[in-house]
């Protein structure tokens, strides 16, 4: 796993959380589209640091398979916590072969999916909402 | 600061933080359920540390680091595990590669601790 890897997933978030969205209410979709926007902003900042590294990297596909059909809030909620616990092991996954700034970026963004992955399971009641280790199947 | 030094620093502040939360349990005791899962993370990161660690190199005493005293509430137990999160982010960036997902992952948790105490009845 690499920073490719991690663009990757953050692609797939993105468009995860367009199908997330649609599915909330007024206040959980804020929570949402504040999530969409931070993967947005890891995918920008990656896809600068990899044209930097003369690496190629992935665009997004055109729609990705999701682990169950959303058709309501509850199931978006939990396509939300998906969303972010694979980001969050794609990330993990990255730190292993990351250095310096890379290392930070990627634990900054690992940290945060984390973060995210436990208010989506406060809110959707789910208990507990932490892991012992966010990111590690 | 060497890989084991760095390692060591984060294990000894696990097992300060599982010391304050057992010090919680007993104090809050309304919200024993979810402090007991915190505090089993804590243990969880300082079992695993302890696997990362050399085992030629003698690990720090973890009773050493007493838990601090004074009110314990669920704000300043976010305030601590923020604090300490970013120290085992610090931390993560001076590791050799191979721990760099171990104490990653811990600086996560630790964030998603205070993330989970947010907003509790105090």
């Amino acid at each position: 796993m690499s920073l490719t890897d991690a663009l990757a997933a953050e692609h797939a978030a993105i468009y995860g959380y367009g199908v997330v969205g649609a599915f909330l209410d007024a206040q959980r979709k804020g929570l949402a589209m504040e999530a969409e926007a931070a993967h947005r902003g890891r995918r920008d900042a990656l896809a600068l640091r990899l044209a930097a590294l003369g690496a190629s990297a992935p665009a997004a596909e055109a729609r990705y398979g999701l682990p169950e059909p959303v058709t309501d809030p509850a199931s978006a909620l939990r396509l939300a916590i998906v969303l972010e616990e694979r980001t969050a092991a794609a990330w993990r996954a990255a730190l292993l072969a990351a250095e310096g700034d890379d290392r930070r970026l990627a634990v900054d963004a690992l940290t945060d999916c984390a973060v995210r992955a436990t208010r989506f399971r406060r809110t959707a009641g789910v208990a507990p909402a932490i892991v012992p280790f966010p990111g590690r199947s | 600061m060497a890989d084991a030094d760095l390692l060591r620093g984060v294990l000894a502040e696990s097992a300060r933080l599982a010391a304050r939360y057992e010090a919680a349990i007993g104090a809050l005791p309304a919200e024993a359920e979810r402090l007991t899962v915190v505090r089993d993370a804590h243990r969880a990161h300082a079992d695993a540390l302890l696997r990362a660690l050399d085992t030629a190199t003698a690990p720090a005493d973890p009773s050493a680091s007493a838990a601090p005293g004074g009110t314990v509430t669920l704000k300043t137990l976010a305030e601590d595990e923020r604090a300490a999160s970013g120290r085992a982010a610090t931390a993560c960036l001076g590791v050799l590669s191979h721990h760099a997902p171990l104490v990653g992952t811990i600086a996560a948790a630790r964030a998603t601790h205070a993330e989970s105490l947010a907003g509790a009845q105090q």
